[in-house]
């Protein structure tokens, strides 16, 4: 959906079989309540359709053994009997049961639209969209992809953040330049100079340049499935990215408003009262996913260039499930996603120590201390409840930590006669540490990757490197792989952002007192950080 | 009103899973289809040639000729410094690799056990990858044309590699790379 497709309704497909979730499930519910206002109706309807499937006791057979032809059934005849008996009561609690599900459904689970049922705030838009605030991160796509329930992620891409490092712009080039080049429109230099193209007209627009290199490739693929190249109209490859970040030709508010409102930063603009007339006029579009204006946001940008509510040829909901989608993949891959800490999670308040600590900790967290001194039990104990907060004691729950003299390990999972072996490390900061460290390594290597969140983890680690010393080093000082070592390091640093410490063992070298890649100054590692904040925040599904 | 008791009074007694949705075939998590598709991860047919020019199909991202003769195209997977692959030879498909998303409802994820269920116990099961690490596994299917590296700890298949019939030996020597059976739990001594 290009510019000039606002101007005009062409593009505006029948919304066949995409009707917001809300509309449906009001219409629903006054069904519902309807009928269960007429219950005689339904007794009356009860008895109209007995008429038809009439409830037979089975032919009363000669005597036999239970089961054998001509035998009796005792189970069947009895559950035929008490149907026949009952036939009323069970319609009518089939009937409350198609209420409640209907309500359960409307009242908290699918939201209209766009909407978000995930845990951070949301703010209620008429019409249905639901939008995510405080969400912020950089978000996985990997379950964003079903129809039903695609949605706008709020990803933290700045709209108008115009850096790209040249590291990003080369690994872009060497990731779809074979793609280009094998197609036949032109050698690796045009590809890139295309790419150039792109990046330099986002800047002069004021507009990230990775929103323009996602759409270059959601679009055409880079020019090899359609000669518009970038959703948008124009003679040329020039010309279309101009349309599409509003330079130029693309100058013009009236033809141009999508680039042109974000581009004035006034919702008062020629751009923004053009671009919300047509999406007003375009069956209520404005209402059911409406937008701020101005344009100031990734995902508003993407609502706007390519709605929602269009259907496009892939599936109903190509736009969230193809388009978007990309879009957030690619602004990833160019680091063009900014996450920053808003700070650490609460620490959780620690009760007073029991006298049995060992007991204390298997009745509160069902985390099993074996061998440990008291001194070191209090430290678990403290650690499991400074961290209660999160999601981490519950997603180690069941594991049994032995203590070790000959260094620590992850040999198993929850219920093994031993997941991890731990040494009686001091101080204290450091014992607490390798205890999440260690135990970060059970929720990789245990539980599903849907909670471990392990690809997007492993995507973290390609796009910004390791986190740590150890974690960009294991693979050749510990004969293990790096990121493993890494995702551990995921979790003991966002849980500890105080600490400045390292879990790589002593053969491995490197710093023994690096500063906390997450929380300290300016982050790097923002995917990383995603990542974190996907496993163990507090309300995050698991 | 007459159509809720309707409905119900005539619903078969067995269950239904929900189908899934997605531009992508829709088939439930784990089904595979015989005889040729082992699963929903696979693009072509092995010892077929393509249906489609490979370098145009949805995630395509570099082509090159091997040593060995052979044809190795790369196309996008859900970790990106591992590609989904698939090699031809003489321009018949030889061996594919698709690596499983992880969300249980996306096409192609599937399980340790639902592969066995289908397919019986592997021919063999090599502990350790070089590219997964030590609590993965290699679950050989060699005689049948297929093996994945899948974790026991959480039953999910991680990747699968589709290649024609042949005996565990060959299949190791000849597409076997990333076995690390030598792999363990890393020791920790600071």
């Amino acid at each position: 959906m290009d510019n000039e497709d606002q101007n005009q309704d062409e593009d505006q497909d029948q919304q066949s079989g995409a009707q917001p979730q809300r509309k449906q499930n009001k219409g629903a519910i006054d069904y519902v309540n309807s009928a269960y206002k007429t219950s005689k109706h339904i007794q009356g309807a009860v008895k109209s359709v007995q008429k038809f499937i009439p409830f037979r006791r089975p032919p009363v057979p000669s005597l036999g053994a239970p089961g054998a032809p001509g035998g009796t059934t005792p189970g069947v005849d009895e559950a035929v009997g008490f149907f026949s008996k009952y036939k009323y009561l069970v319609c009518g609690g089939i009937f409350l049961l198609i209420v409640v599900i209907v309500l359960l459904f409307d009242g908290g689970g699918i939201n209209g639209g766009l909407g978000s049922s995930d845990s951070t705030n949301t703010t209620q838009q008429p019409g249905g969209r639901t939008k995510t605030t405080g969400g912020g991160l950089c978000p996985s796509t990997s379950d964003n992809f079903s129809a039903a329930s695609c949605k706008y992620l709020d990803p933290a891409i700045d709209l108008f953040a115009t850096d790209l490092s040249q590291e990003s712009i080369n690994k872009y080039l060497d990731r779809y330049g074979s793609v280009f080049v094998n197609s036949g429109i032109g050698d690796k230099d045009e590809f890139t100079r295309r790419v150039n193209y792109i990046i330099d007209s986002s800047k002069q627009a004021g507009l990230n340049p990775a929103l323009f290199l996602g759409y270059w490739k959601s679009e055409s693929l880079f020019g090899t499935k359609s000669s518009r190249q970038m959703g948008c109209t124009g003679a040329t490859f020039e010309e279309q990215v101009d349309c599409a970040v509003g330079i130029n030709r693309g100058s013009d508010p009236k033809l141009y408003p999508i680039p042109n409102c974000a581009r004035s930063k006034d919702a008062n603009s020629v751009a923004c009262q053009t671009l919300k007339g047509i999406r007003t006029a375009n069956s209520g579009q404005d209402d059911t996913y409406p937008v701020d204006y101005p344009i100031s946001t990734f995902d508003d940008y993407a609502e706007a260039y390519g709605p929602f509510s269009h259907v496009t040829a892939e599936s109903p909901k190509g736009n969230c499930t193809s388009t978007y989608n990309i879009l957030i993949e690619v602004a990833k891959e160019l680091g063009a996603c900014s996450a920053k800490p808003t700070g650490s999670a609460p620490l959780g308040s620690v009760p007073s120590v029991p006298s049995d600590i060992r007991q204390g900790i298997i009745d509160n967290f069902g985390i099993t201390m074996n061998g440990f001194d008291s001194q070191h039990l209090k430290w678990a104990w403290d650690v499991l409840w400074e961290l209660s907060n999160t999601n981490f004691p519950s997603l180690v729950k069941g594991v049994t930590v032995r203590a070790s003299d000959g260094g620590s390990s992850q040999v198993g999972c929850a219920g093994a006669p031993v997941a991890v072996n731990l040494g009686q490390y001091t101080p204290e900061a450091f014992f607490k540490f390798i205890f999440t460290h260690e135990l970060g390594h059970v929720i990789q290597s245990c539980l599903p990757r849907s909670k471990s969140h392990f690809n997007e983890a492993i995507n973290a680690y390609n796009t910004e490197g390791g986190i740590s010393y150890y974690g960009k080093n294991a693979s050749s000082c510990n004969g293990t792989v790096n990121v493993n070592e890494n995702y551990a390091d995921i979790i003991a640093y966002y849980l500890h952002p105080q600490a400045g410490l390292g879990s790589g063992p002593k053969s491995c070298g490197g710093p023994t007192n690096p500063p906390n890649p997450f929380f300290s100054g300016s982050t790097s590692f923002p995917l990383h950080y995603s990542v974190g904040e996907d496993v163990l925040k507090s309300g995050q599904d698991i | 009103m007459l159509a809720i008791p309707i409905i119900f009074l005539s619903l078969p007694n067995n269950n239904t899973s929900p189908r899934l949705s997605g531009p992508t075939p829709t088939l439930k998590p784990g089904q595979f289809l015989p005889p040729q598709k082992i699963s929903s991860l696979q693009k072509t047919s092995i010892g077929k040639v393509p249906s489609s020019d490979l370098t145009k199909t949805t995630g395509f991202l570099n082509k090159e000729t091997l040593p060995s003769g052979r044809v190795k195209y790369d196309f996008e997977s859900p970790i990106n410094s591992r590609n989904n692959e698939i090699i031809t030879r003489d321009g018949k498909v030889v061996y594919e690799r698709g690596l499983a998303p992880q969300s249980p409802e996306s096409p192609g994820y599937t399980t340790i056990t639902s592969i066995a269920q289908l397919y019986g116990q592997p021919d063999r099961v090599i502990s350790g990858s070089k590219f997964y690490g030590w609590p993965l596994k290699q679950y050989i299917y060699a005689s049948k044309g297929f093996s994945f590296i899948g974790n026991q700890n959480n039953n999910e298949v991680y990747e699968m590699s589709f290649f024609e019939p042949m005996s565990t030996e060959r299949y190791i020597s000849e597409f076997g790379v990333d076995i690390d059976s030598e792999s363990s739990a890393p020791i920790e001594i600071h």
